[in-house]
Protein backbone atom coordinates (compact mmCIF):
# COMPACT_ATOMS: atom_id res chain seq x y z
CA UNK A 1 0.00 0.00 0.00
CA UNK A 2 0.80 3.10 -0.73
CA UNK A 3 2.21 5.45 1.91
CA UNK A 4 1.35 9.09 0.52
CA UNK A 5 2.25 12.15 2.61
CA UNK A 6 -0.49 13.47 4.94
CA UNK A 7 -2.21 16.87 4.18
CA UNK A 8 -1.19 19.83 5.84
CA UNK A 9 -5.12 20.90 6.25
CA UNK A 10 -7.74 18.32 6.81
CA UNK A 11 -10.68 18.99 5.17
CA UNK A 12 -12.84 19.92 8.01
CA UNK A 13 -10.55 22.69 8.58
CA UNK A 14 -10.94 23.60 5.22
CA UNK A 15 -14.70 23.70 5.88
CA UNK A 16 -14.07 25.64 8.91
CA UNK A 17 -12.04 28.44 6.77
CA UNK A 18 -14.10 28.93 4.61
CA UNK A 19 -16.72 29.43 6.40
CA UNK A 20 -14.74 32.22 8.28
CA UNK A 21 -13.50 33.56 4.57
CA UNK A 22 -17.32 34.21 4.08
CA UNK A 23 -17.70 36.44 7.11
CA UNK A 24 -14.76 38.47 6.20
CA UNK A 25 -12.18 36.90 8.97
CA UNK A 26 -8.76 38.24 7.68
CA UNK A 27 -6.96 35.48 10.33
CA UNK A 28 -8.76 32.83 8.03
CA UNK A 29 -8.28 34.46 4.74
CA UNK A 30 -4.61 34.60 5.49
CA UNK A 31 -4.52 31.06 7.16
CA UNK A 32 -5.99 29.71 3.69
CA UNK A 33 -3.27 31.77 2.15
CA UNK A 34 -0.27 30.68 4.12
CA UNK A 35 -1.47 27.54 3.60
CA UNK A 36 -1.89 26.50 0.19
CA UNK A 37 0.67 29.76 -1.91
CA UNK A 38 3.31 27.06 -1.62
CA UNK A 39 1.14 24.06 -3.16
CA UNK A 40 -0.35 26.25 -6.17
CA UNK A 41 3.39 28.22 -6.61
CA UNK A 42 4.85 24.43 -6.88
CA UNK A 43 2.19 23.12 -9.32
CA UNK A 44 2.28 26.60 -11.53
CA UNK A 45 6.08 26.65 -11.82
CA UNK A 46 6.00 22.83 -12.26
CA UNK A 47 4.59 24.12 -15.94
CA UNK A 48 6.03 27.73 -16.33
CA UNK A 49 9.48 28.52 -15.90
CA UNK A 50 9.48 31.93 -15.89
CA UNK A 51 9.26 33.10 -12.04
CA UNK A 52 7.24 36.27 -12.12
CA UNK A 53 4.70 34.45 -14.29
CA UNK A 54 4.41 31.85 -11.23
CA UNK A 55 3.72 34.47 -8.67
CA UNK A 56 1.42 36.62 -10.97
CA UNK A 57 -0.61 33.43 -11.44
CA UNK A 58 -0.37 32.49 -7.88
CA UNK A 59 -1.69 35.55 -7.02
CA UNK A 60 -4.23 35.96 -9.14
CA UNK A 61 -5.57 32.36 -7.69
CA UNK A 62 -5.88 33.64 -4.43
CA UNK A 63 -7.69 37.40 -5.75
CA UNK A 64 -10.84 34.93 -7.73
CA UNK A 65 -11.26 33.08 -4.56
CA UNK A 66 -11.81 36.06 -2.64
CA UNK A 67 -14.21 37.11 -5.32
CA UNK A 68 -15.67 33.46 -6.00
CA UNK A 69 -16.58 33.95 -1.89
CA UNK A 70 -18.95 36.90 -2.53
CA UNK A 71 -20.88 35.12 -5.08
CA UNK A 72 -24.14 33.37 -4.18
CA UNK A 73 -24.15 30.89 -6.71
CA UNK A 74 -21.14 28.33 -7.42
CA UNK A 75 -20.38 27.83 -3.87
CA UNK A 76 -16.86 26.46 -3.04
CA UNK A 77 -16.95 23.10 -1.76
CA UNK A 78 -13.75 21.41 -1.55
CA UNK A 79 -11.54 24.56 -1.06
CA UNK A 80 -8.05 22.46 -2.21
CA UNK A 81 -9.67 21.19 -5.19
CA UNK A 82 -11.44 24.65 -6.23
CA UNK A 83 -7.93 26.42 -5.92
CA UNK A 84 -5.79 23.39 -7.61
CA UNK A 85 -8.65 23.51 -10.72
CA UNK A 86 -8.87 27.40 -11.00
CA UNK A 87 -4.98 27.15 -10.82
CA UNK A 88 -4.97 24.76 -13.26
CA UNK A 89 -7.34 26.51 -15.83
CA UNK A 90 -5.06 29.87 -15.36
CA UNK A 91 -2.06 28.11 -16.15
CA UNK A 92 -3.74 26.80 -19.40
CA UNK A 93 -4.97 29.96 -20.39
CA UNK A 94 -1.07 31.04 -19.74
CA UNK A 95 -0.26 28.80 -22.20
CA UNK A 96 -2.95 29.57 -24.83
CA UNK A 97 -2.01 33.03 -24.92
CA UNK A 98 1.95 32.29 -25.25
CA UNK A 99 0.57 29.96 -28.72
CA UNK A 100 -2.03 33.12 -29.73
CA UNK A 101 0.85 35.83 -29.55
CA UNK A 102 3.62 33.01 -30.86
CA UNK A 103 6.27 34.03 -28.88
CA UNK A 104 8.59 32.87 -26.49
CA UNK A 105 9.17 34.38 -23.24
CA UNK A 106 12.80 33.43 -22.48
CA UNK A 107 13.41 36.55 -19.86
CA UNK A 108 13.02 34.95 -16.33
CA UNK A 109 13.76 31.57 -17.24
CA UNK A 110 14.90 30.30 -14.91
CA UNK A 111 15.72 30.34 -11.97
CA UNK A 112 13.41 28.24 -11.07
CA UNK A 113 16.25 25.54 -8.83
CA UNK A 114 17.88 27.85 -7.12
CA UNK A 115 16.68 26.45 -4.09
CA UNK A 116 16.95 22.89 -5.29
CA UNK A 117 18.22 20.15 -2.86
CA UNK A 118 21.34 19.15 -2.70
CA UNK A 119 20.93 15.74 -5.17
CA UNK A 120 19.57 17.53 -8.02
CA UNK A 121 21.96 18.31 -10.53
CA UNK A 122 22.31 20.71 -13.14
CA UNK A 123 21.69 18.01 -15.53
CA UNK A 124 18.32 16.69 -14.09
CA UNK A 125 17.28 20.19 -14.24
CA UNK A 126 17.90 20.56 -17.75
CA UNK A 127 16.39 17.23 -18.98
CA UNK A 128 13.34 18.27 -16.87
CA UNK A 129 13.32 21.61 -18.78
CA UNK A 130 13.36 19.14 -21.71
CA UNK A 131 10.34 17.17 -20.70
CA UNK A 132 8.71 19.84 -19.42
CA UNK A 133 8.32 21.17 -22.98
CA UNK A 134 6.47 17.92 -23.49
CA UNK A 135 4.00 18.23 -21.09
CA UNK A 136 2.03 20.17 -23.49
CA UNK A 137 1.28 17.97 -26.11
CA UNK A 138 -0.24 15.64 -23.29
CA UNK A 139 -3.86 15.31 -23.04
CA UNK A 140 -5.27 18.15 -20.45
CA UNK A 141 -6.59 15.79 -17.97
CA UNK A 142 -2.67 14.02 -18.53
CA UNK A 143 -1.18 17.57 -17.80
CA UNK A 144 -2.95 17.77 -14.88
CA UNK A 145 -2.59 14.44 -13.32
CA UNK A 146 1.08 14.84 -13.60
CA UNK A 147 1.35 18.20 -12.35
CA UNK A 148 -0.41 17.37 -9.37
CA UNK A 149 1.47 13.89 -8.32
CA UNK A 150 4.65 15.38 -9.71
CA UNK A 151 4.39 18.84 -8.22
CA UNK A 152 5.42 16.36 -4.98
CA UNK A 153 2.30 18.24 -3.40
CA UNK A 154 -0.59 15.96 -4.27
CA UNK A 155 -1.14 12.89 -2.66
CA UNK A 156 -3.39 10.31 -4.53
CA UNK A 157 -6.17 10.41 -2.99
CA UNK A 158 -6.14 14.93 -3.14
CA UNK A 159 -5.75 14.43 -6.41
CA UNK A 160 -8.38 12.13 -7.02
CA UNK A 161 -10.74 14.79 -4.81
CA UNK A 162 -9.31 17.54 -7.49
CA UNK A 163 -9.77 15.68 -10.42
CA UNK A 164 -13.32 14.31 -9.34
CA UNK A 165 -12.02 10.55 -10.13
CA UNK A 166 -11.41 7.42 -7.90
CA UNK A 167 -8.02 7.24 -6.79
CA UNK A 168 -7.36 4.05 -9.09
CA UNK A 169 -8.92 5.84 -12.06
CA UNK A 170 -6.31 8.38 -11.44
CA UNK A 171 -3.07 5.35 -10.91
CA UNK A 172 -4.16 4.56 -14.12
CA UNK A 173 -4.19 8.29 -15.22
CA UNK A 174 -0.94 9.05 -14.25
CA UNK A 175 0.83 5.83 -15.35
CA UNK A 176 -0.96 6.35 -19.46
CA UNK A 177 0.46 9.83 -18.96
CA UNK A 178 4.06 8.97 -17.87
CA UNK A 179 4.09 6.28 -20.82
CA UNK A 180 2.88 8.59 -23.45
CA UNK A 181 5.74 11.45 -22.49
CA UNK A 182 7.51 8.52 -22.73
CA UNK A 183 6.84 8.22 -26.09
CA UNK A 184 7.30 11.47 -27.45
CA UNK A 185 10.60 11.70 -25.57
CA UNK A 186 11.80 8.79 -27.72
CA UNK A 187 10.49 10.48 -30.81
CA UNK A 188 12.05 13.45 -30.15
CA UNK A 189 15.66 11.53 -29.49
CA UNK A 190 14.81 12.95 -25.14
CA UNK A 191 15.20 8.93 -23.78
CA UNK B 1 4.67 -8.89 -18.70
CA UNK B 2 0.68 -7.42 -18.36
CA UNK B 3 0.26 -3.65 -18.39
CA UNK B 4 -2.32 -4.23 -14.77
CA UNK B 5 1.19 -5.90 -12.62
CA UNK B 6 3.19 -2.75 -14.74
CA UNK B 7 0.75 -0.45 -13.39
CA UNK B 8 0.95 -1.40 -9.74
CA UNK B 9 4.91 -1.48 -10.03
CA UNK B 10 5.21 1.78 -11.67
CA UNK B 11 2.83 2.93 -8.29
CA UNK B 12 5.35 1.15 -6.06
CA UNK B 13 8.22 2.98 -7.75
CA UNK B 14 6.68 6.30 -7.91
CA UNK B 15 6.20 6.19 -3.66
CA UNK B 16 9.44 5.54 -3.62
CA UNK B 17 10.94 8.14 -5.58
CA UNK B 18 8.57 10.42 -3.69
CA UNK B 19 10.76 9.09 -0.58
CA UNK B 20 13.68 10.22 -2.61
CA UNK B 21 15.12 6.77 -3.51
CA UNK B 22 16.98 6.52 -6.05
CA UNK B 23 15.60 5.41 -9.97
CA UNK B 24 18.57 3.18 -9.63
CA UNK B 25 17.88 1.46 -6.37
CA UNK B 26 14.20 0.74 -6.84
CA UNK B 27 14.65 -0.69 -10.25
CA UNK B 28 17.23 -2.68 -8.75
CA UNK B 29 14.40 -4.40 -6.63
CA UNK B 30 12.26 -4.68 -9.21
CA UNK B 31 11.49 -7.78 -11.89
CA UNK B 32 13.67 -6.77 -15.04
CA UNK B 33 11.46 -4.64 -17.34
CA UNK B 34 12.72 -2.40 -19.80
CA UNK B 35 9.64 -0.33 -20.41
CA UNK B 36 8.68 -0.08 -16.70
CA UNK B 37 12.61 0.81 -16.23
CA UNK B 38 12.37 3.44 -18.71
CA UNK B 39 9.04 5.01 -17.34
CA UNK B 40 10.74 5.46 -13.67
CA UNK B 41 13.54 7.27 -15.26
CA UNK B 42 11.81 9.76 -16.97
CA UNK B 43 9.22 10.14 -13.68
CA UNK B 44 12.41 10.42 -11.91
CA UNK B 45 13.08 13.14 -13.76
CA UNK B 46 9.64 14.79 -13.70
CA UNK B 47 10.06 15.31 -9.55
CA UNK B 48 13.14 16.91 -10.08
CA UNK B 49 11.66 20.29 -9.17
CA UNK B 50 12.08 21.17 -5.51
CA UNK B 51 11.40 24.83 -5.76
CA UNK B 52 10.01 26.76 -2.96
CA UNK B 53 8.53 30.16 -3.75
CA UNK B 54 10.35 33.24 -2.75
CA UNK B 55 8.85 34.48 1.22
CA UNK B 56 8.43 38.04 -0.30
CA UNK B 57 6.13 37.16 -3.54
CA UNK B 58 4.08 34.98 -0.81
CA UNK B 59 3.86 38.16 1.79
CA UNK B 60 2.77 40.40 -1.55
CA UNK B 61 0.47 38.10 -2.82
CA UNK B 62 -1.07 37.73 0.62
CA UNK B 63 -1.12 41.19 0.99
CA UNK B 64 -2.79 41.62 -2.07
CA UNK B 65 -5.58 38.96 -0.89
CA UNK B 66 -6.40 40.72 2.14
CA UNK B 67 -6.32 44.25 0.53
CA UNK B 68 -9.30 42.78 -2.06
CA UNK B 69 -11.04 41.06 0.81
CA UNK B 70 -11.18 44.23 2.93
CA UNK B 71 -12.71 45.82 -0.16
CA UNK B 72 -15.14 43.84 -0.81
CA UNK B 73 -16.15 43.47 2.80
CA UNK B 74 -16.64 47.23 2.59
CA UNK B 75 -17.90 47.05 -0.93
CA UNK B 76 -20.32 44.45 0.52
CA UNK B 77 -21.20 46.81 3.97
CA UNK B 78 -21.32 49.99 1.69
CA UNK B 79 -23.88 48.54 -0.71
CA UNK B 80 -26.20 46.99 2.23
CA UNK B 81 -25.81 50.62 4.03
CA UNK B 82 -26.45 52.26 0.41
CA UNK B 83 -29.57 50.31 0.06
CA UNK B 84 -30.71 51.36 3.38
CA UNK B 85 -30.45 54.62 2.82
CA UNK B 86 -31.40 54.57 -0.80
CA UNK B 87 -34.75 52.35 0.02
CA UNK B 88 -36.72 55.53 1.16
CA UNK B 89 -35.61 57.36 -2.20
CA UNK B 90 -37.02 54.35 -4.18
CA UNK B 91 -40.37 54.20 -1.92
CA UNK B 92 -40.76 58.19 -2.39
CA UNK B 93 -40.49 57.88 -6.26
CA UNK B 94 -42.66 54.84 -6.55
CA UNK B 95 -44.92 56.99 -4.48
CA UNK B 96 -45.07 60.05 -6.87
CA UNK B 97 -45.33 57.64 -9.88
CA UNK B 98 -48.62 56.16 -8.64
CA UNK B 99 -49.69 59.28 -7.24
CA UNK B 100 -49.39 61.32 -10.65
CA UNK B 101 -51.09 58.11 -12.73
CA UNK B 102 -53.37 58.38 -10.46
CA UNK B 103 -53.51 62.35 -10.74
CA UNK B 104 -53.47 62.30 -14.22
CA UNK B 105 -56.18 59.78 -14.99
CA UNK B 106 -58.28 61.63 -12.61
CA UNK B 107 -57.99 64.96 -14.14
CA UNK B 108 -57.95 63.45 -17.63
CA UNK B 109 -61.13 61.70 -16.48
CA UNK B 110 -62.83 64.97 -16.70
CA UNK B 111 -61.09 66.53 -20.05
CA UNK B 112 -62.73 66.88 -23.44
CA UNK B 113 -61.92 65.87 -26.92
CA UNK B 114 -59.61 68.83 -27.75
CA UNK B 115 -57.85 69.01 -24.68
CA UNK B 116 -54.50 68.24 -23.57
CA UNK B 117 -55.43 65.58 -21.58
CA UNK B 118 -57.64 63.99 -23.27
CA UNK B 119 -55.50 61.60 -25.47
CA UNK B 120 -54.36 60.59 -22.06
CA UNK B 121 -57.99 60.06 -21.26
CA UNK B 122 -58.87 57.56 -24.12
CA UNK B 123 -55.13 55.98 -24.42
CA UNK B 124 -56.56 55.07 -20.29
CA UNK B 125 -59.57 53.56 -21.75
CA UNK B 126 -57.98 51.83 -24.37
CA UNK B 127 -56.15 49.97 -22.21
CA UNK B 128 -58.61 49.27 -19.76
CA UNK B 129 -60.46 47.61 -22.59
CA UNK B 130 -57.46 45.49 -23.81
CA UNK B 131 -56.76 44.50 -20.06
CA UNK B 132 -60.71 42.87 -19.55
CA UNK B 133 -60.43 39.77 -21.56
CA UNK B 134 -63.90 38.29 -20.40
CA UNK B 135 -66.47 39.50 -23.47
CA UNK B 136 -69.45 40.11 -20.59
CA UNK B 137 -66.96 42.46 -18.97
CA UNK B 138 -66.11 44.33 -21.80
CA UNK B 139 -69.19 45.05 -23.10
CA UNK B 140 -70.08 46.68 -19.68
CA UNK B 141 -67.10 48.55 -20.10
CA UNK B 142 -67.67 49.27 -24.07
CA UNK B 143 -71.65 50.62 -22.85
CA UNK B 144 -70.01 52.65 -20.24
CA UNK B 145 -67.30 54.10 -22.60
CA UNK B 146 -70.16 54.61 -24.79
CA UNK B 147 -71.91 56.25 -22.11
CA UNK B 148 -69.02 58.73 -21.50
CA UNK B 149 -68.57 59.29 -25.08
CA UNK B 150 -72.40 60.58 -25.21
CA UNK B 151 -71.53 62.54 -21.92
CA UNK B 152 -68.66 64.78 -23.56
CA UNK B 153 -70.92 65.51 -26.66
CA UNK B 154 -73.02 66.79 -24.18
CA UNK B 155 -70.89 69.21 -21.95
CA UNK B 156 -68.96 70.37 -25.30
CA UNK B 157 -72.41 71.22 -26.59
CA UNK B 158 -73.43 73.12 -23.48
CA UNK B 159 -69.82 74.95 -23.47
CA UNK B 160 -71.07 76.00 -27.28
CA UNK B 161 -67.80 73.93 -28.18
CA UNK B 162 -67.29 73.09 -31.86
CA UNK B 163 -65.13 69.74 -31.99
CA UNK B 164 -65.04 66.92 -33.75
CA UNK B 165 -66.30 63.87 -31.98
CA UNK B 166 -67.32 60.17 -31.71
CA UNK B 167 -69.95 58.52 -30.30
CA UNK B 168 -72.38 55.52 -30.09
CA UNK B 169 -76.06 55.41 -28.58
CA UNK B 170 -79.23 54.20 -29.99
CA UNK B 171 -80.28 56.02 -33.20
CA UNK B 172 -83.71 57.50 -32.86
CA UNK B 173 -86.68 59.72 -34.91
CA UNK B 174 -89.13 61.85 -33.85
CA UNK B 175 -93.01 61.99 -35.30
CA UNK B 176 -90.98 65.58 -36.24
CA UNK B 177 -88.87 63.51 -38.43
CA UNK B 178 -85.49 64.48 -36.60
CA UNK B 179 -83.04 62.24 -35.84
CA UNK B 180 -81.04 61.54 -32.64
CA UNK B 181 -78.13 59.61 -30.57
CA UNK B 182 -78.91 59.23 -27.41
CA UNK B 183 -80.98 62.44 -27.12
CA UNK B 184 -78.26 64.06 -29.46
CA UNK B 185 -79.82 66.01 -31.80
CA UNK B 186 -78.32 65.28 -35.55
CA UNK B 187 -78.02 67.65 -38.88
CA UNK B 188 -77.22 66.75 -41.98
CA UNK B 189 -75.81 69.15 -44.78
CA UNK B 190 -74.94 67.93 -48.67
CA UNK B 191 -71.49 66.21 -47.45
CA UNK B 192 -73.41 63.80 -44.80
CA UNK B 193 -74.30 60.49 -45.54
CA UNK B 194 -78.33 59.55 -46.16
CA UNK B 195 -79.25 56.69 -43.52
CA UNK B 196 -82.50 54.84 -44.45
CA UNK B 197 -85.35 54.75 -42.21
CA UNK B 198 -85.49 51.53 -41.13
CA UNK B 199 -81.92 52.29 -39.25
CA UNK B 200 -84.37 54.25 -36.61
CA UNK B 201 -84.15 51.93 -33.69
CA UNK B 202 -80.72 51.20 -34.17
CA UNK B 203 -77.10 51.08 -32.25
CA UNK B 204 -74.73 53.30 -34.27
CA UNK B 205 -71.57 55.04 -34.28
CA UNK B 206 -71.44 58.60 -35.39
CA UNK B 207 -68.78 60.80 -36.24
CA UNK B 208 -69.07 64.69 -36.66
CA UNK B 209 -68.65 68.21 -35.48
CA UNK B 210 -70.52 69.63 -32.88
CA UNK B 211 -72.61 72.79 -33.79
CA UNK B 212 -75.46 74.85 -31.90
CA UNK B 213 -78.18 72.77 -32.98
CA UNK B 214 -76.36 69.37 -32.82
CA UNK B 215 -74.01 67.26 -34.25
CA UNK B 216 -73.52 67.35 -38.26
CA UNK B 217 -72.58 63.59 -38.76
CA UNK B 218 -69.63 63.26 -41.13
CA UNK B 219 -70.56 59.07 -40.91
CA UNK B 220 -73.03 57.13 -39.13
CA UNK B 221 -72.66 52.86 -39.26
CA UNK B 222 -74.09 50.68 -37.66
CA UNK B 223 -72.19 49.25 -34.46
CA UNK B 224 -69.97 46.17 -34.74
CA UNK B 225 -69.21 44.35 -31.64
CA UNK B 226 -66.73 41.31 -31.57
CA UNK B 227 -67.23 38.27 -29.25
CA UNK B 228 -65.17 36.14 -27.89
CA UNK B 229 -65.64 33.14 -25.64
CA UNK B 230 -67.41 29.74 -25.11
CA UNK B 231 -70.95 28.84 -27.00
CA UNK B 232 -73.20 26.98 -24.82
CA UNK B 233 -76.89 26.57 -25.19
CA UNK B 234 -79.55 27.39 -22.62
CA UNK B 235 -82.77 25.49 -22.08
CA UNK B 236 -84.94 27.39 -23.93
CA UNK B 237 -82.75 26.14 -26.86
CA UNK B 238 -81.13 30.09 -27.48
CA UNK B 239 -77.62 30.75 -27.56
CA UNK B 240 -75.33 32.92 -25.55
CA UNK B 241 -71.34 33.67 -25.54
CA UNK B 242 -70.40 33.91 -22.26
CA UNK B 243 -73.76 34.48 -20.79
CA UNK B 244 -74.47 37.19 -23.72
CA UNK B 245 -78.09 36.30 -25.45
CA UNK B 246 -77.53 35.64 -29.04
CA UNK B 247 -80.28 35.91 -32.01
CA UNK B 248 -79.21 33.36 -34.69
CA UNK B 249 -80.90 34.40 -37.88
CA UNK B 250 -80.44 32.04 -41.08
CA UNK B 251 -78.37 34.79 -42.71
CA UNK B 252 -75.95 34.16 -39.33
CA UNK B 253 -72.74 33.11 -41.43
CA UNK B 254 -71.59 29.95 -39.37
CA UNK B 255 -67.68 28.97 -39.95
CA UNK B 256 -68.22 26.26 -37.22
CA UNK B 257 -71.09 24.40 -36.51
CA UNK B 258 -73.31 25.07 -33.04
CA UNK B 259 -71.58 23.33 -30.50
CA UNK B 260 -71.95 23.50 -26.97
CA UNK B 261 -68.52 24.71 -24.92
CA UNK B 262 -66.98 25.42 -28.12
CA UNK B 263 -64.27 28.23 -28.38
CA UNK B 264 -65.72 30.95 -30.52
CA UNK B 265 -65.35 34.54 -31.86
CA UNK B 266 -68.10 36.33 -33.07
CA UNK B 267 -69.29 39.59 -34.58
CA UNK B 268 -72.69 41.02 -33.51
CA UNK B 269 -75.10 43.99 -33.71
CA UNK B 270 -77.26 45.21 -30.75
CA UNK B 271 -80.32 44.68 -30.94
CA UNK B 272 -81.59 45.86 -27.31
CA UNK B 273 -79.67 46.44 -23.78
CA UNK B 274 -78.93 42.86 -23.59
CA UNK B 275 -79.27 41.20 -26.96
CA UNK B 276 -77.09 40.74 -30.13
CA UNK B 277 -78.31 39.45 -33.57
CA UNK B 278 -75.06 37.45 -34.57
CA UNK B 279 -73.51 37.98 -38.39
CA UNK B 280 -70.74 35.53 -38.27
CA UNK B 281 -69.49 32.72 -35.64
CA UNK B 282 -66.02 31.01 -36.12
CA UNK B 283 -63.55 29.14 -34.23
CA UNK B 284 -61.69 31.34 -32.09
CA UNK B 285 -58.34 29.37 -32.28
CA UNK B 286 -59.02 27.02 -34.80
CA UNK B 287 -55.27 25.60 -34.97
CA UNK B 288 -56.96 23.69 -31.53
CA UNK B 289 -59.67 22.05 -33.53
CA UNK B 290 -60.17 19.33 -35.97
CA UNK B 291 -62.43 21.89 -38.07
CA UNK B 292 -61.74 23.62 -41.05
CA UNK B 293 -59.92 26.72 -40.27
CA UNK B 294 -61.65 29.79 -41.53
CA UNK B 295 -60.36 33.27 -42.63
CA UNK B 296 -60.14 35.80 -45.05
CA UNK B 297 -64.12 36.64 -44.63
CA UNK B 298 -64.89 39.67 -46.54
CA UNK B 299 -68.35 40.94 -46.42
CA UNK B 300 -70.02 44.09 -48.39
CA UNK B 301 -73.63 45.31 -47.67
CA UNK B 302 -75.35 47.18 -49.92
CA UNK B 303 -78.33 48.44 -49.26
CA UNK B 304 -80.73 49.26 -52.48
CA UNK B 305 -83.80 50.62 -51.64
CA UNK B 306 -86.14 50.58 -54.44
CA UNK B 307 -89.99 51.56 -54.70
CA UNK B 308 -91.24 48.53 -56.61
CA UNK B 309 -92.75 45.83 -54.50
CA UNK B 310 -96.62 46.03 -53.53
CA UNK B 311 -97.14 44.62 -50.05
CA UNK B 312 -100.13 44.38 -48.39
CA UNK B 313 -104.01 43.55 -49.17
CA UNK B 314 -104.67 47.57 -50.83
CA UNK B 315 -101.94 47.15 -52.87
CA UNK B 316 -100.06 50.10 -51.68
CA UNK B 317 -96.67 50.85 -53.03
CA UNK B 318 -94.08 51.38 -50.41
CA UNK B 319 -90.37 51.09 -50.73
CA UNK B 320 -88.35 47.80 -50.26
CA UNK B 321 -85.13 47.77 -48.66
CA UNK B 322 -82.89 44.94 -50.90
CA UNK B 323 -80.01 44.13 -48.87
CA UNK B 324 -77.42 42.03 -50.96
CA UNK B 325 -74.53 40.25 -49.01
CA UNK B 326 -71.64 39.22 -50.73
CA UNK B 327 -69.49 37.46 -48.77
CA UNK B 328 -65.75 36.12 -49.87
CA UNK B 329 -64.96 33.42 -47.68
CA UNK B 330 -61.53 31.82 -48.09
CA UNK B 331 -61.26 28.21 -47.10
CA UNK B 332 -58.16 26.55 -45.71
CA UNK B 333 -58.18 23.08 -45.16
CA UNK B 334 -55.75 20.28 -44.65
CA UNK B 335 -56.84 16.80 -46.58
CA UNK B 336 -54.46 14.14 -46.35
CA UNK B 337 -52.90 15.14 -49.87
CA UNK B 338 -51.72 18.11 -48.46
CA UNK B 339 -52.78 21.90 -48.31
CA UNK B 340 -55.72 23.17 -50.18
CA UNK B 341 -57.17 26.76 -50.47
CA UNK B 342 -60.44 27.48 -51.77
CA UNK B 343 -62.42 30.70 -52.40
CA UNK B 344 -66.15 30.57 -52.48
CA UNK B 345 -68.77 33.61 -53.27
CA UNK B 346 -72.01 33.89 -51.68
CA UNK B 347 -74.54 36.58 -52.70
CA UNK B 348 -77.44 36.54 -50.82
CA UNK B 349 -80.50 39.10 -50.77
CA UNK B 350 -82.64 40.38 -48.12
CA UNK B 351 -85.74 41.81 -49.11
CA UNK B 352 -87.25 44.16 -46.49
CA UNK B 353 -90.31 45.94 -46.71
CA UNK B 354 -89.51 50.21 -45.23
CA UNK B 355 -92.49 52.33 -44.71
CA UNK B 356 -92.72 55.58 -46.94
CA UNK B 357 -90.19 58.51 -45.17
CA UNK B 358 -92.00 61.60 -45.28
CA UNK B 359 -88.59 63.66 -44.26
CA UNK B 360 -85.90 61.84 -45.93
CA UNK B 361 -86.08 60.21 -49.74
CA UNK B 362 -83.69 57.10 -49.07
CA UNK B 363 -80.93 57.25 -51.43
CA UNK B 364 -78.09 54.29 -52.26
CA UNK B 365 -75.81 53.97 -48.87
CA UNK B 366 -73.08 51.46 -48.35
CA UNK B 367 -72.73 50.40 -45.17
CA UNK B 368 -69.56 48.10 -44.55
CA UNK B 369 -71.06 46.41 -41.53
CA UNK B 370 -73.16 44.06 -41.25
CA UNK B 371 -77.35 44.44 -41.68
CA UNK B 372 -79.49 46.05 -39.53
CA UNK B 373 -82.23 43.90 -37.10
CA UNK B 374 -84.41 43.46 -40.43
CA UNK B 375 -86.33 40.53 -41.16
CA UNK B 376 -86.68 38.61 -44.92
CA UNK B 377 -89.68 38.73 -46.67
CA UNK B 378 -90.73 36.07 -48.56
CA UNK B 379 -92.93 36.36 -51.97
CA UNK B 380 -96.36 36.44 -51.54
CA UNK B 381 -96.29 36.86 -47.71
CA UNK B 382 -97.75 39.85 -46.08
CA UNK B 383 -94.80 42.25 -45.35
CA UNK B 384 -94.92 43.95 -42.56
CA UNK B 385 -91.96 46.50 -41.04
CA UNK B 386 -89.82 45.48 -38.65
CA UNK B 387 -88.44 48.51 -36.13
CA UNK B 388 -86.83 47.20 -32.66
CA UNK B 389 -86.85 49.95 -30.51
CA UNK B 390 -84.45 50.07 -27.66
CA UNK B 391 -85.75 48.73 -24.38
CA UNK B 392 -84.46 51.75 -22.39
CA UNK B 393 -81.96 54.29 -23.18
CA UNK B 394 -78.52 54.86 -21.27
Amino acid sequence: MLSEEKSASPETEDHQLLEKARQNDMQAIAMIHDRYYPKIWGFICYRISNQQVCEDIASDVFLRLIAQLKKRKGRIDHLGGWLMGTTHHLVMDHYRDLYKNSHSDLEGHSNLHSNESTHATVEDSIQFELLRDLLIELTDEQQLVLNLRFSRQFSLEETALVMKRSVGAVKLLQYRAVKSLQKLAKKRGLS
Amino acid sequence: MRDRSRLELFDQALTRLKAREPAKDILSSLPADVELAEMVYLAANLHTTTAVPSSTAQAASKQGMLQAARQTAKAGRGMGFGLWLRAPQFVLVLVVLIASLTISGLVSAQALPGQPLYGIKRSMETLQLAMTRDSSGKLQLEEVLDARRINEVIRLRSMGTESHVEFAGWLQQNEQGEWSVQGVPLITNERSPLWNVLLNGSYVQVTGNIQAEGVQVQSLELRLFTLDGQLQQVDNGSWQINGIPLEISEHTQLFTPLMNGTDVRASAIRLSNSEYLLLSLSMRNPAKSQTHQVEGIQKTISIRPTITAISGDNNKRVPVLELTIITTVGVDSTSDDGYEQDQDKFQETMVVEGKPDPIMQPADTNIPLEPPELEETEKGQKEERVTRTPEAED
